[in-house]
């Protein structure tokens, strides 16, 4: 009776996986560093193949590093983006930063619309507009929070679908009371006074859509949000209870608050972003998929490409601003359509997740006979 | 095949014998882990229809060598041989392959599925299809063979811990092993329950099969081993033929010199007690997760300056107990006074900090991905202690304070800032004590605190406890582990189904007859 005789004759190809000792070195660097340079490869190849020439896209992407336009798109992306790390690092599952941007451009739009003077000294109306925003999109995170942490509802199922649900209300609202009167029929609002409009960054006479204070906000609240996870309590208590709820529940922290703590956090931070939108672009209020643009869903590969770091989020937040500009531009220049750049980021998270994985566990493939 | 020309083949193996036609064969394995060498060149040999029993105090290595012929660790050095050949064992898959299981001492399956559908899981034939239906005739088939009831389409959670063992058992002999490890797998079991585990391996070896049977039960080891290999501080003692053992030699073996264990228990002298009661519990009731009574109207009270000791078998409601003292789980009904006050008269987060918890489950005091200095401030972060500014946390304090708990408790890590992920089993059951006693509170609830830890730090542990207690506190011993409760412990209980037995301060406690009912709830006669 021999212990190795048994059948196993045909070669075979086995997979297993082991947990490293330790993550590899400077895995939080090499992770996101690799998986923007495996995403870029491939999917020039992919555009190579529908006929672009190879080089064009990196061009329009070394252009985009320079451009204003990748600046302008970076903003939602960085507050939603920053908002959604504090949320994760919680293990707290916010999908819905696409309705909350929704809700904070919504509560300002209306704010502005029908409340705010046209006397009304313009600072004071940005910072009412602002906080209204962030009130607005916190709110909307807090009920997805509330029945987290009351009722035990599966926060990406309430937040997903409050997405929506805010898409119809706006929906609602643009096409139908909130039409405006001087717009031809077309599905926006009438433009805000002009005490609401934020200004926008001009060069020389070149006006850009970059607006002044979003961007300023969008380059103070990463470092805010930094101290506030590694330095305070608060912070001490998300990522406790991101880690090990147990061990929470063990040392007395009250997971309840937190999980609220960090939806009103996400969504606050989501919610300032649509003010931006609003009163910092478009100055008025207009179809739903055109405000939050998918920059919602976008923020969640944002987060993670900043590894939960409200910092590293800032940078990821600006590079995948680059990504969509060039996408645009890619799309004037070439008749690709703009989807292309959606392909870059989806094999980005793809990247990341993998290299991720293979940085804490280790692959092993063996071929047996 | 010519394996002596082979150069990794020492020449003299094929020359004896009894090496050759060993089933597995262990040589010179060395095993450390950070820096303490758990294995000291040891070698071992398995026969064909043995039952060969590894005999050893806790940390003697005897579960690392197991572990390392089932493919959980790899060594540091050494061979292992299987019939002669060698082999390189890196996984449980390999093992599998190889034809060696091992049955765990706490079976992990999957809760939510059945008997079949757990053992399919590891014959590793989950398809499209599922296939479990053809193995539930084979698990009844097997079962009846060994002498084990066991009903294939019961979901685990509905089994007993002795059923589950038995799971394991089937999956063993399902996995057509030849080499079968058995650690300490009577340790939780009735006699009669005992008695069929012996019936198994008796089985199991008239088929040619080799058993490999951890335990520090000289008893057992003398009532059921053909041979016996005794391990001593990583380092083979010997191994010799059971006609050639008695007790009094194996004890020798075991310990390097003969003393009975009872005396070994009763050399510290009892504590004095007050009258100042710190814990008193009234007729508590608590339920488990299903909804079970798992606290069964339960009183006792604990002095000041006294360990009071609960020995039990796990899953007797002791767990469910401690989590309601701890204010994890809300009682049903009853009472619970510390320091004279009423238990609601407390904040949740006080009471975090007048009971100091080692839990079962370590794992659940710590954070594994947060390095020691913010896991040894879990409780106090939000204290005047390590708060500045009203909310920001003091980390230079907590790194400092670490190091100290490092220092003082022998933490093995090289500073403040390693991930508690990085440390072992017991260095986080130390770290969990050094921050819980840190925090100086009354009453120190400690489950299970030594399950994970080595000879010494199980000794220092003690220790700890025992000058924890002398300073006028209270402690709280929950334990599996007989004599460790006999050893610490002013007065002794028993938790059996939920319910208490008194068993009297220590020098009164009838030993037989405490183990009768931790294992049996009463007395046999």
């Amino acid at each position: 009776m021999s212990l190795e005789r048994r059948g196993y004759n045909k070669l075979k190809i086995e997979l297993s996986i082991k947990r490293r000792p330790r993550e590899l070195p400077y895995s939080n660097i090499i992770v996101p560093m690799g998986s923007i340079i495996i995403s870029l490869i491939v999917s020039d190849i992919l555009l190579v193949l529908s006929g672009v020439d190879p080089m064009v896209f990196f061009i329009v992407l070394a252009d985009s590093f320079l451009s204003f336009s990748s600046i302008r798109y970076a903003i939602p992306l960085i507050l939603s983006g920053v908002g959604l790390a504090i949320a994760y690092k919680a293990n707290v599952w916010n999908i819905g930063a696409e309705g909350q941007i929704l809700a904070g451009a919504l509560a300002a739009s209306g704010v502005a619309l029908f409340y705010i003077p046209p006397d009304m000294n313009p600072v004071t109306a940005a910072v009412v507009l602002y906080v209204i925003g962030f009130s607005a999109g916190a709110g909307l995170g807090l009920l997805a929070g509330i029945l987290k942490a009351r009722f035990n509802v599966n926060e990406v199922l309430s937040t997903l679908m409050l997405n929506y649900i805010l898409m119809q209300i706006v929906n609602y609202l643009v096409y139908g009371p909130w039409r405006g009167v001087r717009e031809y029929g077309y599905p926006r609002t009438d433009i805000f006074p002009d005490n609401v409009w934020l200004p926008q960054l001009i060069i020389g006479d070149m006006r850009t859509t970059v607006n002044i204070p979003t961007l300023a906000i969008s380059l103070i609240i990463p470092f805010l949000m930094y101290f506030l996870l590694f330095k305070t309590k608060w912070g001490y208590e998300i990522r406790v209870v991101g880690s090990n709820p147990n061990a929470a529940e063990y040392g007395g922290i009250n997971t309840g608050k937190v999980i609220a703590l960090t939806m009103i956090i996400s969504g606050g931070l989501a919610g300032i972003a649509g003010v931006g939108e609003v009163l910092g672009i478009y100055r008025q209020l207009i179809r739903a998929e055109r405000v939050s643009a998918g920059f919602g869903y976008t923020a969640i590969i944002v987060a993670w490409l900043g590894k939960l770091n409200p910092i590293g989020a800032l940078i990821a937040g600006y590079f995948i601003g680059v990504l969509v500009s060039a996408g645009y531009t890619l799309q004037i220049i070439s008749r690709i359509s703009y989807g292309a750049i959606n392909v870059v980021t989806g094999i980005l998270l793809l990247s990341l997740i993998s290299l991720d994985f293979i940085s804490k566990y280790k692959p092993i493939v063996k071929v047996v006979r | 095949m010519r394996g002596m020309s082979r150069g990794t083949t020492p020449q003299n193996l094929f020359f004896n014998q009894e090496y050759r036609e060993a089933l597995a064969y262990m040589k010179d394995i060395s095993k450390s882990f950070y820096g303490n060498k758990a294995l000291n060149n040891v070698s071992f040999n398995l026969r064909k229809g043995e039952i060969h029993v590894i005999l050893g105090e806790n940390g003697a290595g005897k579960t690392t060598l197991v572990k390392i012929l089932a493919g959980l660790y790899s060594p540091d050095s050494g061979e292992i041989f299987l019939e002669g050949k060698k082999v390189n064992i890196e996984s449980t898959r390999d093992a599998i392959k190889y034809g060696i299981a091992m049955v765990n001492q706490y079976p992990q399956l999957v809760e939510e599925l059945t008997v079949a559908d757990n053992i399919s899981l590891s014959l590793n034939n989950v398809g499209l299809f599922n296939q479990t239906s053809k193995i539930g005739d084979k698990i009844i088939e097997i079962s009846e063979r060994y002498g084990f009831r066991i009903q294939p389409w019961k979901e685990i959670m509905n089994l007993s811990f002795s059923e589950r063992q038995r799971v394991e058992i089937i999956k063993a002999i399902m996995l057509d092993a030849k080499v079968i490890i058995m650690d300490e797998p009577t340790t939780l079991l009735t006699t009669k329950e005992r008695r069929l585990i012996y019936q198994f391996m008796k089985k199991a070896k008239a088929d040619e099969r080799g058993i490999i049977l951890i335990t520090h039960k000289l008893s057992e080891a003398l009532e059921i081993a053909d041979r016996i290999t005794v391990l001593r501080k990583g380092k083979v003692v010997d191994t010799v033929d059971v006609s050639e053992a008695t007790y009094e030699k194996l004890m020798e073996m075991m310990f390097g010199r003969t003393v009975a264990i009872h005396e070994k228990i009763l050399k510290r002298g009892l504590g004095e007690t007050t009258s100042r009661r710190v814990l008193e519990i009234s007729d508590l009731s608590v339920k488990d997760n299903y909804g079970r009574l798992a606290v069964n109207g339960i009183s006792f009270h604990i002095h000041k300056g006294e360990i009071y000791g609960i020995a039990g078998i796990a899953g007797n409601g002791q767990i469910e107990l401690v989590e309601a003292l701890y204010g994890l789980r809300k009682p049903v009904k009853g009472d619970i006074k510390i320091m004279g006050k009423n238990y609601w008269e407390y904040s949740k987060k006080e009471i975090k900090r007048i009971i100091g918890y080692i839990p079962d489950k370590i794992q659940d005091a710590v954070v594994l991905d947060m390095p020691i200095y913010e896991n040894s401030i879990l409780k106090l972060y939000d204290t005047s202690e390590y708060i500045r500014n009203r909310f920001i946390i003091d980390y230079d304090r907590a790194i400092e304070y670490s190091s100290q708990l490092i220092k003082n408790y022998y933490i093995a890590a090289e500073g403040p800032d390693v991930y508690a992920g990085y440390l072992s089993g017991g260095n986080l059951q130390k770290l969990v004590l050094a921050r819980e006693i840190s925090i100086d509170p009354p009453l120190i609830v400690a489950v299970n605190p030594t399950r994970a830890l080595d000879h010494f730090s199980t000794e220092f542990v003690y220790e700890t406890l025992y000058k924890f207690k002398e300073t006028g506190k209270a402690v709280l011993l929950i334990s599996e582990d007989k004599d460790e409760v006999l050893r610490l412990s002013d007065r002794i209980s028993v938790m059996y189904e939920g319910r208490l037995i008194e068993m009297g301060r220590r020098e009164d406690v009838d030993v037989d007859l405490m183990e009768e009912y931790m294992i049996r709830g009463q007395n046999e006669d």
